[in-house]
């Protein structure tokens, strides 16, 4: 009995089969196990050998579901003259969309192909056939509208776009706009920050509301949204004031300090000119201060909270210099700079017939040279006035921009205007409304994926097919692969099953494909202080507080306090919109789940109940949310953990306009609400510089 | 026999509510409403806020004032395990078992007869997770017998105490 | 013995073990759970505005559940129509009946009136009970019928026993009445004995001494009938009584919602 393991246990009490795959909800994808009997997905939990056990968020649990919704695409589509989506053959959707991209490549070049992608594994073979074979250098993740400030503030100084957490084994935390646990993110981050919580970590939380992070924190500081960057910058110069910085460490490994140092104490960033921006007491600062100072092993980070506002980056950028200073980098308890595993791809394709893409990227052209991802929001100035150069062809995959973009109407215009639009999706999202061109993709309970994991070490998760394709969907892998054939590429996608190709991808791996299949995630080791070996990848060879790469590209080298491009509400407009994400949703692929419906079934506003009580609105009455450009309405909720003079909307919800039984008419959709506007370095997109007025509907 | 039963943390629970779905996901074939419960209550004004997440389900209790109350013996304690699980042939859904249960579980199911945790009585109790605790990001809900239960709660207790290296941390007097 | 000396010891005895019963399993119960409940909230601490030891239970929550069996009527129409038939059916002829045998028997002897004995009062009382007996006997029968045939889902749920017991006093109730109309063909209310009246015809024609049968189908149905009232706190019926409470009160599970928010709030 005991020699069982709980697959076996669980497979036994059930008379299931444990396939190991992966949740494609959110973009921590945590390897997961789905029992299947007889073709049905009987029961999901998370991989008992991955590092988060068997765990799974309650977005990861119930999208069970989505194996089973008669909601989901199930054929390709294509729009015909009347603007109404038909039923077509995948061979007739597949050699039209072949022959016209490469109709486009001829007339217009291949970098008039754009291609957008949520961060789905399948995306090495977009990668390999748009960009390898095609040749366009425009491929692109959602990072615009997500983490972009983030991780060009961790490239300029640690030369790594996604440093991890190791919380395990941290003595002190401090999150800058940042909620690990309300979308439930990384789940073993989450369980390891609690558990080092009990064993004496002290947390600290920047955040205007108390989020469900700034719950459980030990200090909570109630910043005035926006502002962070100043209070990164005064924490800054205590450190530099006190002389409490590594200085053996940053001897050896950080560039720029004298300049850092010489920057931050003569332009006055002290705690007393932060109080009056940050409305943090200067004594609470110095506090924090002395206390990250003090404290070893202890990591800073931020995310969204911080990259959606213009002055994001630079707080993101003074909030790593932190972390570098105090020789808190890369260690136990420190932010990790992930390792990857060996992974190929999945298709041969020798050097000399690999096309190299003649112009750079489209970014480039827009002003953008060191934007990590596309600022899709420019994306219709591209396809509208030919700006930098023509775009005519849009491929999207499990992206939904036409929500998550800011500026709806200007998106829906450009969507009208391009040649070539594609949607490949699991559902009829809005953006598939859109394009003239559906293709139904497998969900995730029905392909193989191949990918890198979010643990800190290198890991690798192989998800297996559990059960047959619904309706006509397939897989993203088998798409591409009719794709390739007719746009004449057939050669390099010889493979017969996914198996072939995954065996492929995972040659490199120290495991046995077999073992990797039978469990379906490896774990390599947890290195720490790698720069020790292996270096540091900037120009420099060390951790740049004053960043060479922004210097090259004539921007400003150290961090600084801009508010230039700050939208501060006013006397018209008397409330900040905060965007937020709901705990119990992510993006389009959770609004037709009835577990998760039956939760929260629609996004609200929230205020608090002071605000609330000055505009004489109650729980759940129905308020006109109004910005300067465009108006909503949507229900009121009233909370004691919302700042007042804050309205917190979270967006990605009022899907549903055509799409799903369940989704249909819930929801409001809030971007219209949001001009176009982002930060002037990294393009990413600043959707709460945006002030409201809120009036009883 | 022994007494099986649910150990809580609320300073790990943050309120995600996937041991509910899970609840649901597993119980699909009996379960018509949810089992377990989620309550997320905030107290104050900003930004003197309190909060707290609690995830009840029955608790099984030893002396179960549900079975007491219920009108048709429909309720009974399983020899082995000590859950507290209910004969759906014999409920007629009065809901006196509801009114009588001080943490709220019973909840009347579509058929019209109650239902609640049967403490997933298809698993076998001390070799694996139940549902709930199995799929909880947070590992905030833990079973086991209440020897066992008590035993780690002082376990934790102690082991923040003998990780703390503030010196100012007395015995017994931790600071809030 | 005279017949009525009969049926009253038939009503004490059975009347008797019903309070026994109805002591047991419902009174017993509730003063338990008023203990219980004053208890916790003794000792619990939190206070849920709203949660009394005994809360009120709201008007509508009863009109809703206990009358119109909302509950029900979400699962299945045909459900629905056959509980309110039994349950409307049952309440009418139980109250009819009651009125009937004070009025139409006993109290004439000490007032004065003619209205219940001879009058339209007992013309109606006489429809109503036909009708409401009629309405009983299509719901128990479509009931009996349903379980028969449709049991696959809810073998487990239901009770045959207890609907056919119903059915056997509702039918001995026309029986009973019909061997009456064949002793009294001279009754002047024979037109408001729609269903039984009817039944008598017919049963004229089948060659029974249904005279002298009727006063053994009178004591069978009296007995069967009290059998089921002492029956009722013991069977599934004690939902007649612990329902209304019980669900009243408990109000939809808003009741639980307040309960748990106030274990959460102890550990606020």
């Amino acid at each position: 009995m005991s020699q069982q393991t709980t697959r076996e246990i669980i497979n036994g009490i059930r008379g299931t089969k444990t396939v190991p795959g992966v949740c494609m909800i959110c973009p921590w994808h945590c390897p997961t196990e789905n029992f299947v009997k007889d073709g049905r997905i009987e029961y999901v939990r998370g991989n008992e050998y991955a590092a988060n056990r068997t765990t799974r968020c309650v977005k990861g649990i119930s999208s069970i579901h989505s194996s089973r919704d008669k909601d989901r695409l199930l054929y390709p589509m294509k729009r015909n003259s009347a603007g109404v989506h038909e039923r077509i053959s995948w061979d007739q959707a597949l050699t039209e969309i072949a022959g016209r991209l490469k109709k486009i490549k001829d007339e217009f070049g291949p970098e008039s192909l754009v291609s957008l992608f949520h961060l789905d594994s399948n995306e090495m073979f977009t990668h390999q056939l748009f960009g390898h074979l095609y040749g366009s250098p425009n491929l692109s993740g959602h990072g615009a509208a997500c983490d972009q400030d983030r991780r060009l503030a961790a490239l300029s100084t640690f030369a790594h776009p996604l440093p991890v957490k190791d919380y395990a084994n941290s003595r002190f935390v401090m999150l800058w706009g940042a909620d690990p646990f309300g979308p439930n993110e990384a789940l073993h981050e989450n369980r390891e920050l609690l558990e080092a919580m009990k064993r004496g970590c002290r947390l600290i939380v920047v955040d205007p509301n108390r989020s469900r992070t700034a719950e459980k924190a030990h200090i909570w500081l109630p910043i005035k949204p926006g502002t962070d960057g100043a209070l990164a910058l005064a924490i800054a110069h205590r450190i530099v004031e006190t002389q409490s910085y590594d200085k053996s460490f940053c001897d050896e490994w950080v560039h720029g300090l004298a300049e850092f140092s010489e920057h931050v104490l003569s332009n006055g960033y002290t705690p007393q000119w932060a109080e009056g921006i940050t409305g943090i007491a200067k004594e609470t600062i110095i506090a924090v201060a002395d206390e990250f100072a003090a404290t070893k092993p202890a990591l800073m980070d931020g995310l969204k909270g911080l990259v959606n506002y213009t002055t994001g980056l630079d707080a993101l950028r003074t909030v790593f210099a932190l972390n570098v200073i105090t020789g808190n980098i890369d260690g136990p308890g420190n932010l990790i700079l992930k390792e990857m595993s060996p992974l190929g791809f999945p298709l041969e394709i020798p050097e000399e017939e690999a096309t190299i893409p003649e112009k750079p990227p489209i970014a480039y052209g827009m002003g953008y040279p060191l934007a990590p991802d596309l600022p899709t929001q420019l994306l219709p100035k591209a396809v509208l006035e030919d700006d930098p150069y023509p775009v005519k062809a849009l491929f999207f995959h499990v992206c939904n921009p036409a929500m998550s973009d800011p500026n709806t109407r200007l998106f829906e215009k450009m969507m009208a205007a391009v040649e070539l639009s594609v949607t490949v999706d699991i559902y009829m999202s809005e953006t598939a409304q859109l394009s003239e061109y559906v293709l139904p993709e497998a969900s995730t309970y029905e392909r193989a994926e191949v990918r890198e994991s979010m643990w800190a070490g290198p890991q690798t998760v192989l998800a297996q097919p559990a059960i047959a394709p619904l309706g006509e969907s397939r897989p993203y892998y088998e798409i591409i692969k009719g794709l390739a054939e007719k746009m004449g590429y057939g050669a390099y996608f010889a493979w017969d099953s996914w198996e072939d190709w995954a065996r492929t991808c995972t040659a490199y791996l120290p495991v046995p494909y077999e073992e990797l299949k039978e469990k379906g995630v490896w774990e390599g080791e947890l290195r720490y202080r790698k720069y020790n070996t292996d270096g540091v990848p900037t120009s420099t060879g060390k951790f740049e507080v004053y960043s060479t790469m922004f210097e090259e590209m004539g921007y400003h080298p150290l961090p600084v306090f801009n508010e230039e491009h700050r939208v501060k509400p006013d006397a018209d407009y008397p409330f900040q919109l905060v965007n937020c994400k709901m705990q119990y949703h992510c993006g389009t692929h959770t609004q037709n789940n009835p577990y998760l419906m039956a939760i929260v079934g629609e996004n609200y506003v929230e205020i608090n109940s002071l605000d609330a009580a000055r505009l004489d609105v109650r729980e759940g009455d129905l308020v006109e949310v109004a910005s300067p450009h465009a108006r909503a309405t949507i229900r009121v909720r009233t909370s004691e953990a919302v700042q007042p003079g804050v309205a917190r909307v979270p967006h990605g919800h009022g899907f549903g306009r055509r799409f799903g039984s369940i989704a249909r008419g819930r929801g409001t959709h809030i971007n219209p609400l949001f001009e176009t506007r982002a930060n002037p370095v990294s393009g990413g997109i600043s959707f709460n510089e945006c002030k409201v007025k809120i009036t009883k509907a | 026999m022994s007494q099986y039963g649910f150990y809580f943390d609320k300073e790990k629970c943050v309120g995600c509510r996937a041991c509910e779905v899970a609840c649901q996901v597993w119980n699909e074939a009996v379960q018509t409403v949810k089992w377990r419960n989620v309550t997320c209550l905030t107290r104050g004004t900003y930004p003197e806020v309190a909060g707290v997440n609690a995830s009840l389900a029955c608790m099984h209790c030893a002396e179960s004032p549900c079975k007491k109350a219920c009108p048709r013996t429909a309720i009974s304690k399983n020899e082995e395990t000590g859950a507290v699980t209910v004969d759906r042939t014999r409920c007629v859904g009065c809901m006196l078992c509801l009114w009588t249960c001080p943490f709220g579980a019973p909840q009347m199911g579509e058929m019209g007869r109650m239902e609640k945790c049967t403490f997933c009585e298809e698993r076998p109790v001390g070799v694996i997770k139940r549902a709930c605790e199995e799929i909880c990001p947070q590992q905030a809900i833990v079973s086991g017998t209440i020897e066992e239960l008590i035993l780690r709660s002082k376990q934790v207790a102690a082991e923040r105490l003998s990780w703390d290296a503030r010196t100012e941390v007395v015995l017994g007097h931790e600071e809030e | 013995m005279d017949k009525f000396a009969y049926f009253w010891s038939l009503i004490i005895v059975g009347g008797t073990v019903f309070l026994m019963g109805a002591y047991r399993n419902v009174f017993l119960k509730l003063c338990f759970i008023r203990w219980i409940n004053r208890k916790i909230r003794e000792e619990g601490g939190a206070k849920v505005e709203r949660l009394e030891n005994t809360p009120i239970p709201e008007p509508a929550t009863i009109v809703r559940e206990a009358v119109f069996q909302k509950r029900i009527r979400n699962r299945s129409v045909f459900l629905w129509l056959r509980h309110c038939l039994i349950f409307f059916g049952f309440t009418a002829i139980f109250a009819l009946d009651c009125i009937y045998t004070v009025f139409g028997h006993y109290f004439h002897h000490y007032f004065d009136y003619t209205y219940f004995t001879s009058g339209a009062g007992r013309a109606f009382l006489k429809a109503g009970m036909e009708l409401s007996g009629a309405v009983l006997l299509v719901g128990l029968t479509a009931a009996l019928v349903h379980r028969v045939v449709y049991a696959e889902r809810e073998r487990t749920l239901v009770n045959l026993n207890l609907v056919l017991l119903l059915w056997v006093v509702t039918l001995t109730g026309f029986l009973t009445e019909a061997c009456r109309l064949i002793g009294e063909p001279d009754d002047p209310f024979v037109d408001c004995s729609f269903v039984a009246g009817p039944l008598a015809s017919a049963l004229r024609g089948i060659d029974a001494p249904w005279h002298a049968l009727a006063t053994p189908i009178w004591i069978l149905h009296a007995t069967v009938t009290v059998a089921f009232f002492a029956y009722l706190p013991f069977s599934r019926f004690v939902h007649i009584i612990a329902a209304p409470i019980g669900r009243s009160i408990t109000q939809d599970g808003n009741y639980g919602r307040l309960k748990r928010e106030r274990v959460t709030e102890g550990l606020l």
